[in-house]
């Protein structure tokens, strides 16, 4: 054979990952794999520890001086604690079969994104301190000590896993490896290690309710001017309750669908349909945010805005909550409501006022998800629909993170799709319900700086659509999560161009036909109908 | 006789084989292994692009003649690109798993070109390999500008309807100006 330069040879790059040990892989901060650390005043609102000023790119993280002995008192507390955290620190033995389970795993192929090597992070560190025979036996026992370079491996890795728990639902033990990143993630609080993209919304959300911060007179305008456009669209002037005292329902939504595109269509979508029933129904400016970033933050403050919620339900006196198209909410509800704040005794187990189905498995915590609402009413043929006028979309379905696995709302949403839209397709098997796929931007993690690593956690979901866009024609991508409805635009546009998002309750507003309104000849954003695309206004 | 394009179709999933190991090399031992094993295409996205990918372009290369075309070729390159453009590699390494093409044939192919003396085809080939490469980085870069304004346009969304509320913004569209 003849003698030839090969080509990677001439080029200088050597492909190949050096074959060594994880422990010994330094961890590598770059533009696009981390989020912005949380601001000094931030912390020091929401009393956390060692506020300053600091990036994950410098070489000193200006750790206070006992940071080990803070992180190791604080590891010690959550093993007593948490029993499910002692366990999950011991049972797993590495059988491997989350190892590809994880988006940003199988779009990016790093391994410390495997769940079980994430995962392994935090127990190489309790081995190494906690376990008397691995103390001694060291890396052979998958042990080591807690050093500067173990912190910032955490904050790297920890801040790349979306808690979504796709990974838990193939371990045969069951462990919920978004429970072990909550518990990493609470250590790093203790030595000042967070991002600001959770901590800021959450303080924000403390203090006023939702966010961004929104007061509510501003909150209460924005919605005045999403009822303008509403009047444009149907002739209709709604006139919202907000604040009101003795009406039956509570409803609370995420607030990023009042003041950001697209969820401000499905927010449309709620004054429609709570017009179209007269329902007897409030809005609140100080319960004005669903999703609750104590969930990614700490069990206390997560108690602490989950409980806003139903001390707001309490103040108006109303008998139940409905809860609209929210991710994080819904996981916080169902899971950990009732342990934290349970029971809500002042309330009653919702029953819709229309159908008079009342629902049980809402008993609990006394908080409806408006897909079951909608679907019942959809059942009992309250809901005067015409579909036609989602002609302009084929539509598939993707289930959030949280409703999917956290409280498996699979059906309701499919229902009420398919009876608004005239075209549904679905997304492969293995890809949705259960086994969805995350959008990559959950546990705060939908911010700018990290959208390279987000579309590389995006690529199994966007190659889902992007098969259905290709097989059928598919052109919308309807979710039921206000961080879906922000993140899964730029995924599409980036794997599956051409694929638009939505609300599940902006096609329930298209499809709805109000009394007495005039002839729509645009959808909710303002489209031609199918069919008017030469009406003139 | 047969040429040796001819050859790379004929034994084009050799040559296949060789370059995914190739590129494989180019991630974690671990992750190469998985990828590996697992062909489900929506459990292992990157396999399937990667594959269709190659594949479209191997067997393009043998239909191409003298001067690949971006119409045919930009397209599977994209699925391969696409996906390294967001992997954490500088931009010679995203792109330059096309080389490793080169690699592929010659060490599958080798016996064949000695024997048939296929030499100058090679060289050819190796030429319309290069081409592809140019490619490549252009596809690379749209993939980068794309992620660029993904990130410009989540800042100007999260806030937009507050902006505008506060009248803050600025609708070039509606003054005749140019479009969003």
């Amino acid at each position: 054979m003849a003698k030839y330069p090969p080509p990677e040879e001439l080029i200088k790059i050597n492909y190949t990952t050096p074959v060594k040990s994880w422990m010994d892989t330094k961890t590598a901060f770059k533009p696009g794999n981390f989020s912005y650390p949380g601001k000094p005043e931030i912390l020091k609102y929401l009393g956390m520890p060692n506020p300053r000023e600091w990036s994950p790119t410098d070489d000193d993280w200006k750790l206070p001086p006992d940071w080990q002995r803070i992180v190791m008192e604080k590891f010690r507390e959550k093993l007593k604690k948490y029993r499910s955290f002692k366990i999950f620190m011991d049972i797993c033995v590495r059988c491997g079969a989350c190892a590809d389970k994880c988006h940003f795993f199988i779009g990016g192929g790093d391994p410390k994104n495997m769940p079980v090597l994430r995962a392994e992070l935090l127990r190489s560190i309790y081995r190494g301190e906690f376990s008397a025979a691995a103390k001694v036996l060291g890396k052979l026992a998958g042990a080591r000590k807690l050093e500067e370079d173990v912190i910032k491996e955490w904050f790297l890795y920890f801040y790349q896993c979306t808690e979504c728990r796709r990974c838990s639902l193939f371990c045969p033990y069951g462990i919920d490896t978004a429970e072990i990143t909550m518990m990493a993630r609470e250590l790093l609080h203790e030595v000042g290690c967070n991002i600001n993209w959770i901590l800021e919304p959450a303080a924000n959300c403390n203090r006023t309710g939702n966010h961004l911060g929104i007061q509510p007179h501003a909150y209460k305008d924005m919605m005045d001017f999403l009822c303008d456009d509403i009047e444009e669209i149907t002739g209709k002037r709604i006139r919202p309750n907000v604040n009101k005292k003795g009406c039956e329902i509570l409803f609370i939504t995420p607030s990023g669908d009042i003041f950001a595109d697209p969820g401000i269509y499905t927010y449309m979508g709620y004054l429609i349909l709570f017009e179209h029933l007269g329902l007897d129904v409030t809005w609140s400016t100080y319960a004005s945010e669903g999703g609750n970033f104590g969930l990614f933050t700490s069990d206390k403050m997560m108690k602490k805005l989950n409980a806003k919620m139903y001390a707001e339900a309490e103040r108006l006196g109303a008998k139940w909550i409905l809860g609209g198209e929210c991710g994080h909410m819904w996981r916080v509800i169902n899971q950990y409501m009732s342990t934290m704040n349970g029971p809500a005794d002042f309330l009653e187990t919702p029953v819709s006022p229309i159908t008079g189905t009342k629902f049980d498995a809402a008993a609990g915590t006394k908080m409806l998800h408006i897909a079951e609402f909608t679907a019942d009413l959809i059942k009992h043929g309250k809901l005067n629909l015409d579909p036609s006028r989602n002609d302009n979309f084929k539509t598939t379905f993707h289930d959030s993170c949280n409703p999917a696995r956290g409280m498996g709302l699979f059906e309701e949403p499919r229902y009420v799709l398919k009876n608004v839209c005239r075209y549904f397709y679905e997304m492969p098997e293995n890809t949705i319900r259960e086994q969805t796929f995350c959008c990559g931007g959950g546990a705060g993690l939908n911010n700018e700086e990290f959208t390279e690593t987000r579309l590389r956690g995006g690529l199994p979901r966007g190659n889902a659509v992007k098969y259905v866009r290709d097989r059928h024609g598919v052109n919308n991508l309807a979710c039921v999560c206000a961080i879906d409805r922000a993140t899964l635009p730029p995924l599409c546009d980036y794997w599956a161009p051409g694929v638009g998002v939505s609300g599940l309750h902006e096609l329930v507003g298209n499809a709805i036909i109000l009394d007495g309104e005039k002839k729509r000849t645009t959808d909710l954003r303002q489209n031609p109908l199918p069919g008017m695309e030469d009406e003139e206004e | 006789m047969l040429k040796l394009v001819d050859h790379l179709v004929l034994d084009q999933q050799a040559v296949l084989d060789a370059w995914f190991d190739l590129i494989l090399g180019t991630y974690s031992e671990n992750t190469a292994v998985l990828w590996k094993k697992r062909d489900d295409p929506f459990a292992n996205p990157v396999r399937h692009r990667f594959e269709a990918g190659m594949r479209g372009i191997v067997v393009g290369l043998g239909t191409c003649g003298q001067a690949p075309d971006v119409e045919t070729f930009g397209p599977y390159l994209d699925e391969i690109v696409r996906v390294r453009a967001i992997q954490d590699f500088t931009p010679s390494q995203a792109t330059a798993f096309i080389f490793l093409l080169k690699k592929a044939v010659r060490e599958t192919l080798w016996d064949k070109i000695v024997e048939h003396g296929l030499y100058i085809e090679l060289l050819a080939l190796e030429s319309a390999i290069d081409v592809l490469a140019l490619f490549a980085m252009d596809i690379y870069c749209q993939c980068r500008e794309k992620l660029a304004a993904l990130r410009i346009d989540q800042i100007k969304k999260q806030y937009d309807r507050l902006l505008k509320r506060a009248n803050l913004v600025c609708d070039l569209s509606a003054e005749g100006g140019e479009e969003k």
